[in-house]
C-alpha cells in the first residue's frame, strides 16, 4: 500500500473514531439532579389536618367532605373530579370549577374544558402543539382513580382514549398483504369495505389509508380487530414494514397525570409532581400543564377585578367587555434570553411575584405559586370570548420547544431531551368582606414571605434611603496617529464621588446608598468576575475602601455592582463554548442589542453564563473580593431575570436556575450582608436589603383597566426599594417622579457621572444622556427632603390599604394610620372633605408637608 | 365604611374613563436620528394620558372612525365613520353634540361612510360623505347648508369615480378634497361648490434602469409592465397661511409629506440632516418591514407639525426647518400604543391619535422633555433668543446627544453675536453650512483684534523666506534622493529618463512615499477642518486601513500596467513601473499638509480654493504619470495615452475577476458551513 493510500484510510478511520465517539457519549446522557428551593423543601406539616367527618354541614350537592383543619374544609365530587373548599371562617365556598356551566350555550368540548382541573398541551413528532385536557380525555372515559388519605386527596388522570381509533389501523399494506388479508374475508361486503377503504399506490406497489370518516372506524377497526383477527403485534409489524415507526397524525396518545389537594393551615394547597408524569406514547410528549385553570371562575353577573403580577400589577375588571383585547399571556420573571428571538419591539415590565389573584363581589382569593414558578406563564381573560366566564390561572412549561432554521427555509421544532421533573405547587389563600381587595391580597403574600423567608421589618423614624448610581469606567475607542485602541476612561472618579458624597452630607442627607458600575476588569461591560483587577482611571484601592468608610459613617453604604449571569466578554476561565447557554438549537446564545427604530438586532450585549457553572464563578469571585468588599455589592441580573439552558449534560429549567440562584445569593450574602438588587424578583427578596429599578408602574396591557402598585404595597415595611433613577425615567419631571415616590413608598432614585458628558460621545454608552450631576443636584436635595419627611415615618410600616379615589387621584394607608393622597390630574380634586391640588399631595395623620 | 367601598368600588367599575392621568412609564422607547443616521436612544417626548371610547363616552362603542377635528377654540370633533354619526366633546372629554342626520329637502339624510371632516373658523362643519359620493356642508347645530355633488369637468378622465375621502377649507372657502385613486393631485372647488382643477401633482418616480428597459419594449410588452403613475394623496391639512400639508403613502418615497402654495408646488422646507419622512432606515424582514406609510399630518404653531406612519405606529414631529424634533408611539398591545392609526390632531400641547382598528384615541400629553424641545422651537422661531437659548441648555441636560439643541443654541449665539460659542454649537450639532457663518464671522472678529500680531507675522515671514532662498541658493551639487524627487517634479522628463537609465529612483524611497501618503490621509482625516470633515476626531480612523486604501490601488495600477505594457512592447520592468508612479505622486503628498492648514482657516464660500489647491496637485500628478510611463515604456505620446486609458480597462477586468473568485470562495464557504452545521446539528442529536 502506497503511503498515500495509508494516509487517506488513516484520515477516514479517524473521522469514523471522532463521530462514533461524539454519538456515542451523547447517547447516554442522564438528566442532571434538579436543584432544590432552599426555602421550601421543609415546611412543617399542619398538625390540625385530619379527616373530614362525614356529612358535615354545610352540605354542597354532590360532593363528600374529604379534609379539613381548622380554617378550611375541602370536598370532592367522586364522578367528576371537582373539588370545592369551604372557607369556615366566613362560609365561602370556592370551586374548581365553575358551577351552573351546564346551563351555558358552549359546545360541549369547551363545556368539558371548564370542567377539567388539568389540562396540558402536548407535542406530535414534528413539534405541533396538540390539547388535552383532564375532562374530555380522561373523565369523560371514566379513567380517573381518586386517592383520599389523612393527609391529602390525589387524583389521577389517564389522558388518551381507551378505545381503538384510527390510529389502529395499519397505514400501508404490500400489495401481496392486502391480498392475503381480503382473500382471508369471507363476505364479498366485506371485501369491498376493505378496497373501498384503502387506496392502491401504483408507483410503490401498496395499499394506502384513506381518510375514514368518524362514523367508519368502528366498522373497519370492527373488521380488521374481529373478523380478520388483527392484532397489536399485526399492526407494528405491518407499520414497520411500511417503514413507519408510529401510526403518523392519526396517533392516539395517552398519558398520566397526578394531582394533589391538601389543606395547609389556612392555605389550599394544589400540586403536581412533574417526575410521576407518565408519558405512554413517545415520542409524545408534555409541553405545559395548567392546573386549576377554571379555579374560582367568574360568571357574567360577577363584579370584581382580577389582579395580575404584571409589572407593578394591575386589574382587569371582570365582563369589561373589551373583546378587542387579547387575553393575557404573560411569562413570570420575564422572558427567557435563551429563547431565541429575532426583533425586540417592545420592552415589557416582567412580572416579578409569582401571585394572582380575584375579587368575586364579596371574596377574593389569592394564588400562590409557591414552586415552578420559574416554568410559569400567567392567563387571564375576561368572559365573552369563547366561555362565559372570567378566568385566571397559571400555566406551568414543563418542556420548552423552539424553532430552529437548518437553512433559511426549513423550519423544525426541537425540544431540550429531558423536561422539568420537579413539583408544581399552588397556595389559595381566601378573603372576604373588608380584606376582599388587593390590599387584603398584598397582606396575605406578605404573611406569605414572612412565614416562608422570614422576612423582617425595618425600623420607622430612620431617614429613607437616597439611592445614587454612579457609573465609573468605560472602555473608549482612542486613536494614536491612526492606530486605533481601547483605552479605558473614567465618567466618575472616586475622589470626586467622596466630594459629592460630602456635598449631599452638607444637604443634611446622609443616609447615601451608593452603588458604583463600572470599576473591575474594563468598565461596566466587565470580564468575568473570577478574577478582580481594579480599573486604576477610577482611583486607588485605598480610595475605595476609604470612600465605603466614608459613607458608612454617615449612615448609608456603598455597592460595588457586579454581574454573574451576563458575560461581556469570555475572559478569566470562562469559555463560550464550555461554560455559557445554548438555545434548543445547540448554537450559543449571543444576547444582542435591538435597534430603536428597525427593531432587528444589532452587536452583541453578552453571553449568559451556564447555571451550572455558576456555583464555580461565585466560588472564584468571593474570595478575591475580599480585598474590595466594603461588606456590601449590587447584583446587576441575577435578581432580574431568570433563563435556561439546553446544552447537552448541563441542561437547566427556568426553575432549576432560579433555585441556582438562590444557593448562590445565600452565598454572596454571608461575605456581603448588604444586598443591592436590581429588578427584585421575588425569589431574590429573602437576601435584598435594597430593590432598585423596582417596576413602578404595569404595561397597562389593552385588556386591564387599572394600574396598581401591589409589588411595592407587598415590600413595604419589609425593605427599600426605588423605581427607575428620576433622570432615566420617562418623565423627568421631578414633581411626577415625586408624587409616584410619595404613592408607592419608593425612594429618590438618581443615576449620576462626575466627569464631563462629552466623553460618551460616539461610544455605545450613549443611553447615558442625562447623568452628568450638575445638571440634577439641586433638584435631587429638593425631592429628597421632601419624600423623606414623609416616608421616613413610615418606613417600616406595611401598606394597609390602596385605593383609586378618582381618576389620577389615589390613596396609600399605612398601618399606624398615616395616609397620602396623591392627585396626578391636572385639576384640583376636593375627597373626604380634603382639597388635593393638581400635581399636589396631601398627608393626613402624620406630620404635615 | 362598607358602603364608601362599595360605592368606590361601583364608581371605579363605572368610571372606566380610559384610565389614570397620563402614565409615568411610556410602552414605547424613543430615540433621535444622530447626523450619522443612527437611532439614538433619548428621552420619550410625550407619554399616554388617556384613551377615549364610545362606551367610556356613553354614546355606544365606535365603528371604524377614519377622522377626527379640533377646532382652534378646542372643540374636538370625532368622526364615527362606521355608525354614520359625528361625535362633538368639549375639553373634558364630555359629549356635547351627536350629529347623525340632517335635513335634506325636507327628508330626512343620513352619511353612508364619510371618512373625512373639516370645520372651518366660521363654525361650518364640512363632512366628506364618501360612500355618497358628495361633500356635505353643514351648521354647527347640525343643520344643512348646502350639497356640494360631485365635480364635472371634461379635465376628469374616463371612468372616473367619485370617493372623497378627506378634505380642507381655505380662508376664502375654497375647497380641496382628496379623492380615493385620483392620481392627478388634489381636487380643488371653488367656494361655490364648482369643480375648478387638480393641484399638487406628485411626480413619478422611476429609476433610470426602468426607463432604459421601457424604452427597448414594444407597445405591447410596455401595456402589460406596472403603469408609472404618480401616487395618490391619503390625507390633507391646512395651516394658517394657507398652505396645504399634504400626505402620501407610497413606500420608500423622500417626500412623503409636502406643503402646497397655492399653485401646487411643493415648498415645505428639508434642511434637516434627514428629509421628513418618518424613519429613515428600516429592514425587509421582520413583522413590520418597508419604509414608514404615512397616513396623516397635523399642524402645530410656528410651523411644527406631525405625521403619522400606521405601518409602525410613530408619530414623527419636524419644525419649520424640516428638522427632526423627537418620535414617540408604537403598535402594540398596551394602552398607548396602536393597532390601525389613522388620524392625529393637535389639541393645544397634546396631541391625539385615532386608532380605527381599536376604536378609540389616545390623549398624549408632554413630559418635561417634549414640552422643553417644543417651546424652544417657538422661541426661536419667534425670535426670542435669550428664552430660546436657556430652553435648549435645559433640554441638553435632558439629552445630551440631542443634536438639534445645539443647533438651536448655535443659532441664537450668533443672533447674539457670540461666534465662538456659536461654533462650538454647530460643531455639536453636526452643521457644515452653519459653522462656516459662524467661522467667517469668527475670522473677522479674530483678525480685527489681532491685526497687528498677523501683519508682523506674515511680515517676518515672507523676509525669513527671502532670506533663506539666498542663502540656499548657494548650494548646486548632486541632488540625493529627496532632492531627486523634488527635481522630478520640475523636471519630469529629465528625471524620468534618470530614474530609468541612471537607475537614480529607489525602491525603498517609493515604498516611503506611499507610507507617507498613508500616514498624511490619516491626519487629513483627523485634522482637517470641521466644514470639509464633519467626521473629524473620529476614533476609527486606522493607519492600516488607510495603507490598504493606498497601498492596494498602486499595486493594482502597476500590476495592470505592466501586464499590459509586456503585450504592447513596452519597455518598462516592473521595479521601474513601480518607481515611476511612486515618483509621480510626490505633489500628492506634498499638498496634503498644506491643504489641512488651509481646510481650518477657510470657510464655505471659499471651499473652491480647497478644490482648486487638490485639483492642481491631481492634474500634476497625472502629468508627472503620464511622462513617467512615456519615459519608462519608451512610447510616443499617442501610445501613452492609449495604454494608460487600456490600463483603467485592464483594472476593471482584474477587478471583476477578482469578485468573481470572491463570490464563488463565499458560496463554498456558505456550502461548507451549512453542511458542518447541518452534521453538527445531526451529530448532537446522536
Amino acid at each position: 500500500m502506497t503511503t498515500q493510500r495509508k494516509l487517506w484510510y488513516a484520515l477516514v478511520a479517524l473521522l469514523f473514531v471522532i463521530l462514533s465517539t461524539a454519538c456515542g457519549s451523547s447517547a447516554t446522557s442522564e438528566p442532571l439532579a434538579e436543584p432544590a428551593n432552599p426555602f421550601v423543601t421543609d415546611r412543617p406539616s399542619d398538625p390540625n389536618l385530619k379527616a373530614a367527618t362525614a356529612g358535615a354541614a354545610p352540605q354542597i350537592p354532590g360532593m363528600k367532605p374529604m379534609l379539613e383543619n381548622n380554617e378550611l374544609r375541602l370536598y370532592l365530587n367522586e364522578t367528576t373530579a371537582e373539588v370545592a373548599v369551604l372557607d369556615k371562617r366566613t362560609g365561602n365556598v370556592w370551586y374548581s370549577n365553575p358551577q351552573g356551566r351546564q346551563e351555558t350555550s358552549v359546545s360541549p368540548y369547551l363545556q368539558g374544558r371548564l370542567s377539567s382541573q388539568i389540562s396540558m398541551v402536548y407535542l406530535t413528532e414534528n413539534g405541533q402543539n396538540k390539547d388535552y385536557d383532564s375532562y374530555n380525555d380522561s373523565v369523560n372515559y371514566q379513567q380517573f382513580d381518586i386517592e383520599v388519605t389523612d393527609t391529602g386527596v390525589a387524583v389521577t388522570f389517564h389522558f388518551g382514549n381507551p378505545e381503538r381509533g384510527v390510529e389502529a389501523l395499519p397505514v400501508k399494506l404490500s400489495a401481496e398483504r392486502f391480498q392475503e388479508l381480503t382473500d382471508r374475508l369471507a363476505d364479498e361486503a366485506d371485501k369491498e369495505e376493505l378496497k373501498r377503504r384503502y387506496k392502491f399506490v401504483t408507483e410503490q406497489n401498496v395499499w394506502e389509508i384513506r381518510d375514514i370518516p368518524k362514523a367508519v372506524v368502528k366498522r373497519v377497526l370492527a373488521l380488521f380487530y374481529e373478523k380478520l383477527g388483527y392484532t397489536e403485534e399485526d399492526l407494528a409489524r405491518d407499520n414497520e414494514a411500511a417503514g413507519l415507526e408510529s401510526a403518523g397524525g392519526n396517533a392516539n396518545p395517552k398519558f398520566s397525570a397526578t394531582i394533589r389537594y391538601t389543606l395547609d393551615g389556612e392555605h389550599f394547597v394544589a400540586s403536581l409532581d412533574a417526575s410521576q408524569l407518565v408519558e405512554e406514547t413517545p415520542p409524545y410528549r408534555i409541553h405545559s400543564l395548567k392546573l386549576l385553570e377554571n379555579f374560582g371562575a367568574a360568571g357574567t353577573e360577577d363584579q370584581g377585578y382580577i389582579l395580575i403580577p404584571d409589572g407593578s400589577g394591575s386589574l382587569i375588571y371582570l365582563n369589561n367587555g373589551n373583546l378587542n383585547a387579547q387575553p393575557i399571556n404573560i411569562q413570570m420573571y420575564g422572558s427567557d434570553q435563551a429563547i431565541f428571538v429575532k426583533e425586540k419591539i417592545t420592552n415589557f415590565q416582567p412580572a416579578r411575584l409569582p401571585v394572582f389573584g380575584m375579587k368575586k363581589n364579596d371574596s377574593a382569593f389569592l394564588a400562590i405559586i409557591e414552586e415552578g414558578d420559574g416554568l410559569a406563564w400567567l392567563n387571564a381573560d375576561i368572559a365573552g370570548r369563547q366561555v362565559p366566564y372570567n378566568t385566571v390561572s397559571a400555566n406551568f412549561v414543563i418542556l420548552p420547544k423552539d424553532e430552529i432554521f437548518l437553512t433559511e427555509n426549513e423550519i423544525t421544532y426541537k425540544t431540550p431531551n429531558h423536561s422539568y421533573k420537579g413539583q408544581l405547587k399552588i397556595r389559595y389563600a381566601f378573603l372576604a368582606g373588608e380584606e376582599a381587595s388587593y390590599s387584603g391580597m398584598a397582606k396575605k403574600y406578605r404573611e406569605y414571605l414572612q412565614e416562608t423567608y422570614g422576612l423582617q421589618k425595618l425600623q420607622d423614624g430612620e431617614d429613607t434611603p437616597f439611592y445614587l448610581e454612579m457609573t465609573g469606567s468605560m472602555p473608549k475607542d482612542k486613536n494614536l496617529l491612526g492606530i486605533p485602541y481601547v483605552g479605558m476612561v473614567a465618567l466618575s472618579e472616586i475622589k470626586d464621588a467622596a466630594e459629592l458624597t460630602q456635598q449631599l452630607a452638607q444637604q443634611s442627607i446622609q443616609n447615601i446608598r451608593m452603588s458604583w458600575k463600572g470599576w473591575f476588569n474594563g468598565g461596566f461591560d466587565h470580564d468575568v468576575p473570577t478574577k478582580i483587577r481594579m480599573d486604576r482611571v477610577i482611583g486607588s484601592k485605598d480610595d475605595w475602601l476609604l470612600l465605603g468608610e466614608q459613607l458608612k459613617q454617615l449612615g448609608g453604604a456603598f455597592y460595588p455592582d457586579v454581574a454573574f449571569a451576563e458575560v461581556y466578554d469570555p475572559s478569566n476561565g470562562v469559555r463560550v463554548s464550555r461554560d455559557t447557554v445554548q438555545y434548543i438549537s445547540r448554537r450559543y446564545a449571543r444576547i444582542r442589542d435591538f435597534d430603536l427604530a428597525v427593531f432587528e438586532r444589532r452587536g452583541l450585549s453578552h453571553y449568559l453564563l451556564s447555571p451550572r457553572k455558576m456555583d464555580w464563578v461565585v466560588g472564584e469571585f468571593l474570595p478575591d473580593y475580599a480585598a474590595f468588599n466594603p461588606g456590601a455589592i449590587s447584583i446587576r441580573d441575577l435578581g432580574n431575570h431568570v433563563y435556561s439552558d439546553f446544552a447537552r449534560n448541563r441542561e437547566s429549567t427556568r426553575e432549576g436556575t432560579k433555585n441556582i440562584v438562590m444557593n448562590q445569593l445565600q452565598k454572596i450574602t454571608e461575605q456581603a450582608p448588604e444586598m443591592m438588587v436590581n429588578g427584585g424578583n421575588a425569589y431574590a427578596l429573602p437576601y435584598a436589603d435594597h430593590v432598585v429599578n423596582a417596576p413602578l408602574a404595569s404595561n397597562q396591557f389593552n385588556l386591564v383597566n387599572e394600574s396598581v402598585p401591589f409589588y411595592q404595597m407587598v415590600l413595604h415595611g419589609f425593605l427599600d426599594y426605588a423605581g427607575t433613577p428620576y433622570n432615566f425615567a420617562d418623565e423627568q419631571d421631578v414633581r411626577r417622579n415625586v408624587l409616584r415616590s410619595l404613592e408607592t413608598g419608593s425612594n429618590v432614585y438618581y443615576s449620576w457621572i462626575t466627569n464631563d458628558p462629552s466623553l460618551l460621545k460616539d461610544t455605545e454608552y450613549s443611553y447615558l444622556y442625562a447623568n452628568y450631576y450638575e445638571h440634577w443636584f439641586d433638584e435631587a436635595v429638593q425631592a429628597y427632603h421632601e419624600v423623606n419627611a414623609v416616608l421616613k415615618q413610615v418606613r417600616g410600616q406595611h401598606i394597609v390599604k390602596h385605593e383609586r379615589l378618582a381618576e389620577g387621584v389615589y390613596k396609600t394607608e399605612y398601618e399606624q394610620g398615616l395616609q397620602i393622597v396623591v392627585n396626578y390630574g391636572e385639576k384640583s380634586v376636593t375627597v373626604d372633605g380634603v382639597t388635593v391640588e393638581a400635581g399636589g399631595y396631601v398627608v393626613k395623620g402624620g406630620a404635615q408637608r | 365604611m362598607k358602603r364608601l367601598s362599595i360605592l368606590l368600588l361601583l364608581l371605579s367599575i363605572i368610571s372606566i374613563l380610559g384610565g389614570p392621568a397620563a402614565a409615568l412609564a411610556a410602552p414605547y422607547e424613543s430615540y433621535n436620528y444622530s447626523w450619522y443616521g443612527d437611532p439614538e436612544p433619548s428621552p420619550v417626548p410625550y407619554l399616554p394620558e388617556r384613551q377615549i371610547t364610545g362606551t367610556a363616552l356613553s354614546v355606544g362603542s365606535f365603528s371604524g372612525p377614519e377622522d377626527m377635528f379640533v377646532t382652534p377654540d378646542g372643540k374636538i370633533y370625532l368622526l364615527d365613520s362606521g355608525n354614520n354619526r359625528i361625535i362633538r366633546m368639549n375639553e373634558d372629554w364630555k359629549v356635547t353634540q351627536i350629529i347623525d342626520k340632517f335635513m335634506n329637502n325636507g327628508a330626512e339624510d343620513t352619511f353612508s361612510v364619510p371618512q373625512g371632516m373639516f370645520v372651518h373658523r366660521d363654525g361650518h362643519l364640512y363632512i366628506a360623505d364618501t360612500g355618497n359620493k358628495r361633500i356635505v356642508e353643514l351648521e354647527e347645530d347640525g343643520s344643512l347648508v348646502r350639497i356640494i355633488p360631485p365635480p364635472v369637468s371634461d379635465v376628469l378622465p374616463q371612468g372616473f369615480v367619485y370617493q372623497p375621502i378627506k378634505l380642507v377649507v381655505d380662508s376664502a372657502g375654497r375647497i380641496y378634497v382628496v379623492g380615493k385613486g385620483v392620481f392627478d393631485g388634489i381636487m380643488s372647488f371653488d367656494s361655490g361648490g364648482k369643480f375648478t382643477g387638480f393641484m399638487g401633482l406628485n411626480e413619478v418616480q422611476f429609476s433610470p434602469i426602468d426607463l432604459f428597459w421601457k424604452r427597448l419594449m414594444t407597445e405591447e410588452q410596455r401595456s402589460k409592465m406596472i403603469l408609472f403613475i404618480p401616487t395618490e394623496f391619503n390625507n390633507v391639512d391646512i395651516d394658517e397661511e394657507g398652505f396645504i400639508f399634504a400626505t402620501t403613502g407610497e413606500a420608500f418615497s423622500r417626500s412623503p409629506v409636502k406643503r402646497l402654495n397655492p399653485s401646487g408646488t411643493d415648498v415645505l422646507k428639508r434642511n434637516g440632516y434627514q428629509p421628513p419622512m418618518g424613519d429613515i432606515r428600516w429592514t425587509f424582514d421582520g413583522a413590520m418591514p418597508g419604509s414608514s406609510t404615512i397616513v396623516s399630518v397635523a399642524v402645530d404653531r410656528n410651523g411644527i407639525y406631525s405625521i403619522l406612519d400606521n405601518k409602525r405606529g410613530r408619530v414623527f414631529t419636524y419644525d419649520r426647518e424640516g428638522k427632526f424634533m423627537y418620535v414617540f408611539g408604537v403598535a402594540g398591545e398596551q394602552q398607548g400604543t396602536f393597532k390601525t392609526p389613522v388620524d392625529i390632531e393637535i389639541l393645544g400641547n397634546k396631541i391625539l391619535v385615532l386608532d380605527k382598528g381599536m376604536n378609540r384615541f389616545t390623549v398624549f400629553s408632554p413630559t418635561r422633555y417634549g414640552e422643553t424641545i417644543r417651546n424652544a422651537v417657538i422661541y426661536t422661531d419667534t425670535g426670542e433668543e435669550d428664552k430660546a437659548i436657556a430652553l435648549w441648555e435645559d433640554a441638553l441636560k435632558m439629552n445630551n446627544n440631542l443634536e438639534i439643541a445645539y443647533l438651536g443654541m448655535g443659532k441664537a449665539e450668533l443672533r447674539q453675536g457670540n461666534n465662538l460659542q456659536a461654533m462650538e454649537s454647530f460643531r455639536l450639532g453636526m452643521h457644515r453650512e452653519y459653522y462656516s457663518r459662524a467661522f467667517e464671522r469668527y475670522r473677522k472678529e479674530f483678525m480685527w483684534e489681532h491685526f497687528n500680531k498677523i501683519a508682523l507675522g506674515a511680515l517676518a515671514a515672507a523676509v525669513l523666506a527671502f532670506a533663506a532662498a539666498k542663502v540656499i541658493k548657494v548650494r548646486r551639487e548632486e541632488p540625493g534622493v529627496v532632492g531627486m524627487a523634488w527635481h522630478n517634479m520640475f523636471h519630469p522628463f529629465n528625471g524620468f529618463w534618470e530614474l530609468k537609465y541612471e537607475n537614480k529612483g529607489k525602491m525603498w524611497f517609493s515604498l516611503l512615499i506611499l507610507l507617507l501618503l498613508s500616514v498624511l490621509y490619516v491626519l487629513k482625516r483627523q485634522f482637517t477642518g470641521f466644514i470639509f470633515n464633519p467626521d473629524a476626531g473620529s476614533t476609527d480612523v486606522s493607519l492600516f486601513a488607510e495603507m490598504l486604501y493606498i497601498a492596494l490601488p498602486f499595486f493594482l495600477w502597476c500590476v495592470a500596467n505592466w501586464s499590459l505594457t509586456t503585450l504592447m512592447d513596452g519597455e518598462g520592468k516592473f521595479k521601474e513601473i513601480v518607481v515611476a508612479t511612486a515618483y509621480a505622486l510626490v505633489p500628492l503628498v506634498l499638498v496634503q499638509i498644506p491643504l489641512i492648514l488651509l481646510s481650518n482657516v477657510i470657510t464655505v464660500q471659499e471651499a473652491e480654493f480647497y478644490n482648486l489647491l487638490e485639483s492642481i496637485a491631481y492634474i500634476w500628478v497625472a502629468f508627472l504619470l503620464f511622462v513617467g510611463m512615456l519615459t519608462v515604456h519608451q512610447y510616443s505620446v499617442s501610445k501613452t495615452i492609449a495604454t494608460m486609458l487600456l490600463t483603467l480597462v485592464v483594472i476593471a477586468i482584474i477587478l471583476f475577476l477578482a469578485l468573481l473568485f470572491f463570490s464563488l470562495a463565499q458560496q463554498m464557504l456558505n456550502f461548507g458551513t451549512t453542511i458542518y452545521n447541518e452534521l453538527l446539528f445531526r451529530m448532537a442529536e446522536g
